[in-house]
């Protein structure tokens, strides 16, 4: 099964979320608003298209909009494989912070 | 509504930054996020500025992609490394040129960083990233505050945030072992918890305790290392042993293991008294205050615990604590000021460093390139059985990134030894901090490394790229077998920048070098090595660097008192010939005056009226075996008896007849100084006449000068020569021994023969100066290498050509004409350009810069013009060598 880094995962969850919406820009704002993270475009697209050469995304071009300067956005959504990586990923965060996320959030408060 | 749109220039600006195949689709969303702000309600400055920072986190990650994919593609293998070898033995000319210019390109880069990282690096104790400074900084300004007693008391009760808290102040003390030895020392008041914040066990005994800061409590000392060892030659059984701090008598206590010296160069340490009672609030004596960070508190979260505590202060205390806001620091920035200021002071050190390595990376490129163009049936024949363009790049990278690394290893290995040489040179003039340590860190070498990637790829890929270019297989064919690379624009501007920045190096350095002082001689009659000078300083606190006036009837009285008695008893010791007292002594650099004299015109140039002065005590002359030569030296009656010094005598010397007198009797005459905006002072009437005493380090002799009285207590700290029969050195003890008699809390301040006090005063300008010269050093060798390279390439490219007109009998000096003259172009255009910029800065600049730079300036031209004449000509010649039947063949 394809491993998936940290923001990769993000990645995918917000393409996810966002059902046939899912471009930069929305992505970037799905995570602003999620996490608090601030992710520059670039970033975004370059990280989605590595996702695509490895089969876990698929991309397709919009239309245009006067909003963009004439150019279209480029939408994504997951793959079945990608689907899966993202599954297995979060089933091994589930599997090994199970029953520990309590002391987590004690030993959080506690500095 | 049509949405919002960003402002054309800074659609132009992504667009310029943002480039690749995805660059469409995020320009696309910079414009819609950027309506959609506006939508929002954001402002257009916050919209702009949301704009622009996606804007340049795109371009960056885009451009990191673009670069990770391109390496990707390059191959390099085993066998390019051997190839590189190979191909660096071949060209050893070559080779030696592009290293050294690199080795010396490389280290200069490096060393404002590292500088500026002596500050931010972990403290060398136990997790000592953990340890930072805490103060005050005044809101409407960048100065930081002076710590207060009260502040450290309100920190050490109120923060959570620090784990341990303390405070220290350093002064110099006069230390006396019971053997009658005294040594200047510098120690610290020092708070009992700052060796628990430390974490560093003692050596001997124990360090300081809270008991021991209780008044009343017994007067107790920690040695440091250096100080045990020379004061009571390690004994071990140190504990226990008394000595004399500032004529106190303390109780050793412990000794701290070697290069301890916290908080900055300090060598003993006392207990830490200060009473917070004593003191109104914001008031007292300047202290340190640090703390180590308590168990996962960040720096930030210790902030806003001191902010909010200024809060309440500011509410308490508000004359005090309103205009200060906290900060909490790297502990050296604590003692050095302002982090922003350090790195604004190295900036421009650091561009100029980076502009320096450009250029040899520029220059290197070309050595690269004209080494190509010798290789072009190589690269002809790689591509034919099937190397990619990528291929050949690959190896040409690895070839640069060798010389690179070579380059690196030796940058490194100098600039360790450079950096241990400064610290050996600047020993005389006290102990440097501790964190203060210039060698090699690990983070300079990673940054090395980095460096010398940069040069690698800078050096190698474009010239390598040109040499492999889409066109090269047409130019193949258009030169009939002969290379196909060109030299353009590009590489005569190199070549014209690198020639102009020789000259004005090369100038700069000679200007610079005639203010190294020459070797101390015999300018005062006597040598200069029978002479131990010193600083006597009178006051514990005050800064020995320089004198100024006393302040304050007191003072002036006690020093008046110390000097009067000092002479006295020093005189009186076996093997001493005089004692000369001064504000500054022959051999170091005299201030400079614009004086008058009556009845004479000021001369038209500001420069012919300069002349040097000295405040000089009574048997000034006499002590340094020069009595005066006409009239009289000074005597008691000529300083007023409340010692504010205003005598209307001076003492000229022989020069300052010769040049203001015109040769006339001097004696009688009156001369007064006129102040920069052109105020006369009173008029001073001469008494006497000596010879020159150096009173300008450049020059010895024909220094005009006069002296004017000084009275006892005028002036502190004293600065004395002391005349002996011996050795100097050997007088230092007696000489420490004797003031200490006369009062032990003051010090004897850097006891040196005086000719090595002069060697001190130019280590600094040696230094600066040698930095000149290399810099002079790397760019007269980059472009004379740049030359060099241009000819030889030029050479090869036209073998054939100088083949034909040999065999049909062409002048020999013809043909070089030919094959010379862009290059001598380039030549000399660099040379005009440095010789006419420089006339116009020092016009404007120093318009009344004395002639004999035009000298200097010309002298630089010309050397550097038969240099690069030589670079020119040398290839030609071995190219006219060949015989043509060989140049035709080839």
């Amino acid at each position: 099964m394809e491993s998936l880094g940290s923001f990769e995962q993000l990645l995918l969850f917000s393409v996810l979320r966002l059902n046939d919406e899912a471009y930069g820009v929305t992505i970037r704002e799905t995570l602003e608003t999620r996490t608090g993270r601030s992710v520059s475009s670039g970033a975004i697209y370059t990280a989605l298209g590595r996702l695509e050469d490895r089969g876990l995304v698929s991309s397709r071009i919009g239309e245009p909009t006067p909003g963009r300067a004439g150019r279209p956005p480029k939408y994504y959504r997951v793959e079945p494989e990608g689907a899966r990586a993202l599954l297995g990923a979060y089933s091994d965060i589930q599997s090994v912070a199970g029953g520990v996320v309590g002391d987590l959030e004690r030993l959080a408060e506690g500095s | 509504m049509r949405p919002s749109a960003p402002d054309r220039i800074l659609r132009w600006v992504a667009r310029l930054l943002v480039r690749g195949p995805e660059a469409p689709y995020v320009l696309g969303d910079l414009d819609e996020e950027f309506g959609r702000d506006r939508a929002a309600g954001f402002s257009p400055w916050r919209s702009r500025s949301r704009y622009l920072r996606n804007v340049v986190g795109s371009a960056l990650v885009l451009a990191m992609d673009r670069l990770g994919a391109m390496t990707r593609r390059i191959p390099v293998s085993l066998l390019d490394v051997k190839l590189a070898f190979r191909m660096l033995i071949k060209h050893p000319g070559l080779t030696a040129v592009s290293i050294f210019a690199l080795t010396l390109g490389i280290p200069v880069s490096l060393y404002p960083v590292h500088v500026l990282s002596l500050f931010d690096a972990p403290m060398p104790f136990d997790e000592g990233d953990r340890i930072v400074g805490l103060r005050h900084s005044y809101r409407d300004e960048m100065d930081e505050a002076p710590g207060t007693i009260h502040e450290y008391t309100v920190w050490r009760e109120s923060l959570d945030g620090v784990s341990e808290i303390g405070a220290a102040r350093s002064g110099r003390f006069n230390v006396a072992s019971g053997d009658g030895r005294v040594v200047p020392t510098q120690g610290a008041f020092m708070s009992a918890s700052s060796f628990d914040l430390l974490r560093v066990p003692p050596l001997l005994g124990r360090s300081l305790q809270p008991a021991d800061e209780i008044e009343g409590a017994p007067d107790v000392v920690v040695l440091g290392f250096e100080l045990w060892r020379s004061l009571f030659e390690g004994d071990p059984e140190v504990v226990g042993r008394m000595l004399r701090v500032g004529g106190e008598p303390y109780t050793v206590v412990g000794v701290m293991p070697r290069d301890f010296r916290f908080p900055a160069a300090d060598h003993l340490w006392l207990p830490f008294r200060d009473d917070v009672s004593m003191w109104p609030v914001g008031e007292g004596p300047r202290l340190l205050v640090y703390g180590r960070l308590a168990d996962g508190v960040s720096r930030g979260r210790l902030l806003a615990e001191m902010r909010a505590l200024d809060g309440v202060l500011s509410q308490e205390y508000p004359d005090v604590y309103e205009r200060l806001r906290a900060e909490v620091v790297s502990y050296p920035y604590l003692q050095q000021g302002n982090p922003l200021e350090a790195k604004w002071i190295l900036l421009p050190f650091q561009a100029l460093a980076l502009v320096l390595l450009a250029v040899a990376c520029g220059n290197v490129g070309t050595l690269v390139l004209a080494r190509m163009a010798t290789r072009q049936n190589e690269v002809t024949v790689r591509t034919a059985l099937g190397a990619s363009r990528a291929r050949i790049v690959s190896q040409v990278f690895v070839e640069s990134l060798l010389l690179a690394l070579v380059a690196t290893g030796l940058g490194l290995l100098l600039a360790e030894g450079a950096a241990r040489a400064f610290t050996r040179s600047t020993v005389g003039w006290g102990d440097i901090p501790f964190w203060m340590d210039f060698g090699l860190r690990r983070s300079t070498v990673l940054l090395g490394l980095g460096l010398a990637v940069f040069c690698a790829v800078f050096a190698g890929i474009p010239p390598a790229l040109k040499a492999t270019g889409p066109g090269i297989q047409q130019n193949l064919q258009r030169s009939a077998g002969g290379t196909a690379v060109r030299f353009g624009w590009p590489t005569t501007a190199l070549i014209v920048a690198e020639v102009t920045l020789g000259v004005v190096c090369l100038f700069a350095a000679a200007m610079s070098w005639q203010f190294v002082p020459p070797p101390a001689g015999t300018a005062v009659g006597v040598p200069m090595d029978r002479l131990l000078s010193a600083r006597i300083v009178a006051d514990a606190t005050i800064d020995p660097g320089n004198p100024r006036a006393v302040e304050g009837d007191e003072l002036r009285r006690r020093v008046a008192a110390l000097q009067g008695e000092l002479v006295r008893r020093v005189e009186a010791e076996a093997g001493v010939r005089g004692v000369a007292v001064a504000d500054i002594l022959p051999g170091q650099e005299h201030p400079a005056w614009r004086v008058e004299v009556e009845g004479v015109p000021l001369p038209e140039r500001s420069s012919e009226a300069l002349t040097m002065s000295a405040r000089v005590g009574v048997g000034y002359f006499e002590a340094l075996g020069r009595p005066v030569l006409e009239g009289r030296g000074f005597s008691s009656s000529d300083v007023l008896d409340d010692g504010a010094g205003a005598s209307d005598v001076v003492i000229v010397n022989t020069a300052f007849v010769a040049r203001m007198l015109g040769g006339r009797d001097p004696i009688g005459q009156r001369i007064r100084r006129l102040s920069w905006q052109g105020e006369p002072g009173p008029w001073l009437r001469i008494v006497g006449v000596v010879g020159s005493l150096g009173m300008v380090r450049a020059s010895m002799e024909d220094d005009a000068g006069m002296y004017r009285p000084l009275a006892p207590g005028e002036l502190h700290p004293i600065r004395i020569a002391v005349h002996l029969a011996e050795s100097p050195a050997a007088f230092t003890s007696r000489l420490r021994a004797v003031v200490a008699e006369i009062d032990p809390t003051v010090l004897v301040e850097n006891p040196v023969p005086l000719n090595e006090a002069v060697s001190l005063d130019r280590t600094l300008m040696r230094w600066g100066i040698l930095g000149i010269g290399a810099v002079a050093g790397v760019a007269l060798v980059l472009s004379i290498a740049g030359l060099y390279a241009l000819m030889s390439f030029t050479v090869s490219q036209r073998t054939r050509e100088i083949g034909v007109r040999t065999a049909l009998g062409a002048d020999v000096r013809a043909i070089m004409t030919v094959i010379v003259r862009r290059a001598l172009v380039q030549l000399a255009v660099g040379i005009a350009i440095a010789t006419v910029g420089s006339v116009v800065v020092l016009a404007v600049v120093a318009p009344t810069a004395p002639r004999e730079w035009l000298g200097q300036l010309v002298g630089s031209a010309a050397i550097v013009f038969v240099i690069g004449l030589g670079a020119c000509v040398v290839p030609t010649l071995r190219g006219l060598r060949i015989r043509p039947v060989e140049a035709l063949k080839s």
